[in-house]
C-alpha cells in the first residue's frame, strides 16, 4: 500500500519530467516551441490553403428530392447545374431540375421543372472543403396532372380545370459543402428552400419545397490557379 | 501633446481614407464606369387587387456613375395570386438612380445604404378562374390587360460580401400611371366567391409596396 502511494505521489513528477525533456529536446535541437513564442507575423495575416479559387469550373449533375410543404409526397428530379468561380469566394451558377414525378399520396404536378441562375458565397476554409451559400432566383414551369373522368364527375365547374402549363417566379436560398477531392472531381450536398405559387384556372398551388441534393461532380480550371 | 495627438489622428484617418479610395495601382478610385450584373427576387406586398402577396424574379445591370451615384437598369416578373379566384401578373422594366448618403465606396464586410428613385413601364395582368356570371348566366373566365409606366422612391443597403459582391436589399414604392384595372373578391347568386375584374375609362393610379433582395458581382470597370 505504502508503496502504491509512492508512486502515486511520484507519477506527476515523472509526468512533469517528460514534459521538461521534451523541451530540453527543442532546446538542445535550437526550436522554439510555438507555444512559448508565437509567430505573430503568421497570426496578423494567415496563409490560407484553401482549394477553391478564380478560374475553377464545376459541374455537378444528379439525383435530388423534393419534401413540398403543401401537399404530402416526395418529388423527383434529376438536377444538374454549372458553376464559374469569379472570385475566391464568390461564384456563378445556373443550373436545372427536372421533374420526374411524385412519389407518395398526392400526384399534384404533370411539369415542374425549374431553371435558377444566381451567386454563391464561398467562406473561406484552410482546406478542400468549402461551404457555400446562394441567392439563385428562378423560374418553374409547371402544370396540374389532369384529373381521372371519375374524379372530376365530382367536381363543381368552378374546380374544372383545362390544365395549363405556367412559367412560375421562384425564390430560392441554397445552403451546401463541396470536397474537392482532386483537380478533376468532388462530392457535394446541398439543401435548397424554394417558393413560389403555380397560378392556372383554378385555385393556386403552393410550389414550397425543400429540395436535398448530393452526390459527386467534375471540375476543372479554366483559369490557372493562383499560387 | 493634444497638437501632435490632433495631428497624427487627422493624417492616419486622410491615409486610411485615401487608400480605401485608390486602386492596387495607386490610382485614385472615381468609381465611375463601376459595371455590376445581378439577379433580383420580389415580394409584392401588396397591390390595389388586395392585400396578396406576390413572388417575382428578375435581372439587374448597375453601372455607376460617380463615388455617390449609382444607376440601376432593372427587370422584373411578378405573379400574385388573388385569394385563390384569380392571378396577377407584372412585369416591370426600368431605371432607378440609387444615391449613397453615407459610405460612398463598398467596403467588404459594411453595410452601404442607398435612396433610390426612377421610373419603369409596366404591363399588368388580372385574370379570374372560372365562375358562375349572373349577368351572362353561364360559367366564363375574364383577363384583363394594360401597359402603364410608374415611378418609385425607396430605401436599402448594400452589404458588401467581397470587393465586387454585394447582397443588397431595398424596399421601395412604386406608382402606376396608365389605364384604370383592378380587381373585387365579390359573391355571385350561387353564393360562391369570384374575382371581378374593373377597368373604368379614364386613367388611374395604383401603387405597389415591393421588397426586393439581389446579388450583385461587379465584373468590369468601363471607365477608369
Amino acid at each position: 500500500m505504502k508503496q502504491f502511494l509512492i508512486i502515486s505521489l511520484l507519477l506527476p513528477f515523472s509526468l512533469f519530467a517528460q514534459n521538461e525533456l521534451a523541451n530540453i529536446s527543442l532546446i538542445a535541437s535550437n526550436k522554439t516551441p510555438v507555444s512559448y513564442t508565437p509567430n505573430k507575423k503568421l497570426i496578423a495575416t494567415p496563409n490560407f490553403n484553401q482549394f477553391i479559387d478564380r478560374g475553377l469550373f464545376s459541374m455537378k449533375g444528379t439525383l435530388a428530392v423534393g419534401f413540398p410543404s403543401a401537399y404530402e409526397g416526395t418529388n423527383m428530379y434529376v438536377s444538374g447545374n454549372m458553376e464559374y468561380y469569379l472570385q475566391k469566394n464568390v461564384s456563378f451558377r445556373g443550373g436545372l431540375y427536372a421533374f420526374l414525378g411524385t412519389s407518395g399520396a398526392d400526384d399534384v404536378f404533370k411539369q415542374n421543372s425549374t431553371l435558377f441562375t444566381g451567386f454563391y458565397f464561398h467562406p473561406r476554409t484552410n482546406n478542400h472543403l468549402d461551404p457555400y451559400i446562394g441567392l439563385e432566383p428562378g423560374i418553374s414551369w409547371t402544370q396540374l396532372k389532369a384529373l381521372e373522368t371519375d374524379e372530376t364527375a365530382i367536381l363543381k365547374p368552378t374546380q374544372i380545370s383545362n390544365y395549363p402549363s405556367a412559367a412560375s417566379p421562384i425564390i430560392s436560398g441554397t445552403i451546401g459543402i463541396n470536397y474537392y477531392a482532386s483537380n478533376f472531381a468532388h462530392l457535394f450536398i446541398e439543401a435548397k428552400y424554394i417558393a413560389g405559387n403555380h397560378v392556372s384556372d383554378v385555385e393556386s398551388v403552393s410550389l414550397n419545397e425543400l429540395r436535398i441534393a448530393f452526390g459527386f461532380g467534375f471540375n476543372f480550371w479554366a483559369v490557372k490557379k493562383n499560387q | 501633446m493634444k497638437r501632435l495627438l490632433f495631428v497624427l489622428l487627422i493624417s492616419i484617418s486622410t491615409l486610411s481614407f485615401g487608400k480605401r479610395l485608390a486602386y492596387d495601382d495607386g490610382s485614385e478610385n472615381k468609381a465611375l464606369g463601376e459595371t455590376s450584373f445581378g439577379v433580383r427576387s420580389t415580394i409584392s406586398l401588396f397591390s390595389s387587387s388586395g392585400n396578396y402577396v406576390g413572388i417575382g424574379t428578375g435581372w439587374q445591370i448597375r453601372f455607376r456613375l460617380s463615388k455617390s451615384l449609382n444607376t440601376e437598369w432593372f427587370s422584373d416578373w411578378i405573379v400574385t395570386d388573388i385569394g385563390g379566384l384569380g392571378s396577377r401578373i407584372d412585369a416591370h422594366i426600368g431605371e432607378s438612380m440609387m444615391i449613397y448618403p453615407g459610405k460612398q465606396i463598398m467596403q467588404k464586410g459594411r453595410f452601404t445604404p442607398f435612396i433610390l428613385g426612377g421610373f419603369c413601364g409596366d404591363y399588368t395582368q388580372i385574370k379570374s378562374n372560372i365562375y358562375f356570371n349572373d349577368e351572362t348566366v353561364a360559367y366564363e373566365k375574364r383577363a384583363k390587360e394594360r401597359w402603364s409606366f410608374a415611378t418609385q422612391l425607396g430605401l436599402g443597403t448594400h452589404y458588401n460580401f467581397t470587393d465586387r459582391f454585394d447582397i443588397s436589399f431595398n424596399t421601395q414604392y412604386i406608382l402606376h400611371f396608365g389605364k384604370d384595372i383592378h380587381s373585387e373578391i365579390e359573391t355571385n347568386s350561387l353564393g360562391d366567391e369570384y374575382l371581378n375584374i374593373h377597368q373604368e375609362t379614364g386613367g388611374g393610379l395604383e401603387g405597389h409596396l415591393f421588397f426586393t433582395i439581389s446579388a450583385n458581382f461587379r465584373f468590369a470597370d468601363l471607365i477608369r
